[in-house]
């Protein structure tokens, strides 16, 4: 099979019918396009618990792959992984909790996640949002990710990254509301978050 | 980087979920075939599950087909012909089916016994059949026949047959037989090969020269009986024509071993026309019983045959 560029709908479609169709090409395609991303949203909510990792991104792999079948394709596939990696980091916590609470480790905060030394502690719910920004800037085809964070972290003006870029500055423009729309469709599975843009 | 308790509300949603989140750190070296590992087995157990899945599809569908070909072929064969009358001997009043009748399944043959009647027919399957006057058949199907009375003789091809007689079962193996009831017990005689008898969980194998029955007492017994001589004469009753004009001799004479259930004896020259070419016999032989037919056709090639001990000899017309 020809390599699925999987960046935009019609992408990831062709790949989710290949996958259901069984095509061993596709699969690996599949593992080598989401696993960055499930690594950036598994370790992002796993702060100070990096040896679980890699087991959470191995979870969900596995798990997407028996519950294929039952995805329709209704919403993006990175947006579908990132719900299984969810569950998956859940269970990670829970299971934790529980060696904790019947363990030496004594009692924990459920309701919050540890962070490294020094930083403030952040909720589960803020810990899941900041990796699923992550997680689906990485799913973005390049440089559709860079471009947003050199406008919105960096402050880049649209003249500055037309040089970054090397293109005019109308291409950057352009290169820009396709990354913000590109953006919007991946991080849909909370589609709420951006009705008003 | 903006506090996290506090999300920034510049009224941009995309621009405030970035600087929230704050900048990607950088992404490690993946070893995507240890990540992907359990994925890859689960893979390998999906695509396992397919092809079995796959075949049981494929073998319901050609079990499916299979059963739809078998039950169209079930429902054409319910009304077409199982066999044709090839002959009849036929009484004043006779109201059977004619020669080429078709005959289907379920058809009850009647020959009455006075004048003596007789019938020949030739399954589909390759079976042919003579039966004696007196008698009743009936055609269950080509495979299937049920003797209610009187006798019938089996030609034998190589397709299977149940012939029901008074509580038994006869299968051949290969063998020309008769199956006659009398006062209510069936008999089988066996000119060539064998045939299985069933009757009552009791197997017994009937060969070549035996005749097997049940006893008064309900078991099977075979005891020797002979292939040739008059109680066979009635098979000859109701034969199919032999197409003498222009046969070889040989055939001919194999005909008339195979219906007096002889063993032929012929020297080959003897088959032989003066110019070395195969003897070919002149004229017909209807209406002719075996004797007459064999003293007709011989005599014109310069022989003439002697019957002795089950066997016909044929011979010069001149020998002693």
């Amino acid at each position: 099979m020809a390599e699925i560029p999987i960046h935009d709908e019609l992408g990831e479609r062709r790949l989710l019918k290949a996958l259901k169709r069984g095509d061993d090409a596709a699969f690996e395609r599949f593992v080598a396009a989401y696993t960055p991303a499930l690594w950036r949203y598994a370790s992002g909510q796993l702060r100070g618990h990096g040896d679980a990792v890699p087991d959470v991104v191995q979870s969900t792999l596995a798990a997407a792959v028996e519950r294929l079948d039952g995805f329709r394709g209704d919403g993006p596939l990175g947006a579908w992984l990132m719900g299984i990696c969810r569950f998956q980091v859940a269970t990670y916590w829970r299971r934790t909790e529980v060696r904790r609470r019947f363990g030496a480790e004594g009692e924990v905060d459920f309701d919050r996640v540890p962070s490294p030394e020094g930083s403030p502690s952040e909720t589960l719910e803020e810990a899941e949002r900041r990796a699923r920004v992550h997680g689906t800037l990485d799913l973005l085809a390049p440089p559709y990710g860079d471009v947003l964070e050199w406008k919105y972290l960096l402050g880049l003006s649209v003249r500055e990254i037309a040089s970054r870029l090397g293109v005019s500055p109308k291409a950057a423009e352009s290169t820009l509301t396709r990354a913000r729309g590109a953006f919007r469709r991946l991080f849909g599975a909370s589609p709420t978050d951006f009705e008003s843009s | 980087m903006p506090s996290r308790s506090h999300p920034t509300d510049s009224g941009d949603p995309i621009a405030d979920a970035l600087r929230d989140a704050g900048p990607r750190g950088p992404m490690p070296p993946l070893d995507l075939e240890t990540l992907g590992g359990p994925a890859r087995a689960a893979w390998r157990r999906r695509a396992l599950a397919r092809r079995a899945r796959r075949r049981r599809w494929l073998v319901a569908a050609a079990l499916v087909m299979a059963l739809g070909a078998a039950s169209a072929v079930w429902i054409l064969r319910q009304g077409a012909p199982i066999g044709t009358v090839t002959a009849r001997a036929q009484g004043d009043g006779w109201g059977g089916p004619a020669v080429g009748a078709e005959l289907a399944p379920g058809t009850r043959l009647v020959t009455w016994s006075e004048p003596p009647e007789g019938l020949a027919l030739e399954l589909r399957t390759g079976h042919r059949l003579r039966l004696d006057a007196g008698s009743e058949l009936v055609l269950d199907s080509a495979r299937k026949l049920e003797l209610l009375r009187g006798a019938v003789y089996v030609e034998a091809a190589d397709a299977p047959l149940r012939l029901h007689a008074a509580g038994t079962v006869s299968e051949h193996v290969g063998t020309r037989y008769e199956v006659r009831i009398v006062e209510g017990v069936a008999a089988v005689r066996v000119r060539e090969g064998r045939v299985r008898l069933e009757a009552e969980g009791q197997v017994v194998e009937v060969g070549h020269g035996e005749v097997g029955r049940a006893a008064a007492d309900g078991t099977l017994e075979v005891a020797p009986s002979p292939v040739y001589g008059p109680s066979w004469g009635w098979i000859r009753r109701a034969a199919p024509p032999f197409a003498s004009d222009g046969a070889s001799l040989e055939a001919f004479l194999q005909w008339a071993a195979a219906e007096g259930g002889f063993t032929l004896e012929v020297g080959p020259e003897l088959l032989l026309d003066p110019s070395g070419q195969p003897a070919l016999v002149r004229g017909s032989i209807v209406d002719m019983d075996l004797d007459a037919a064999l003293s007709s056709v011989l005599a014109g090639a310069g022989l003439r045959y002697e019957v002795e001990g089950g066997r016909l000899r044929v011979v010069p017309a001149e020998a002693p």
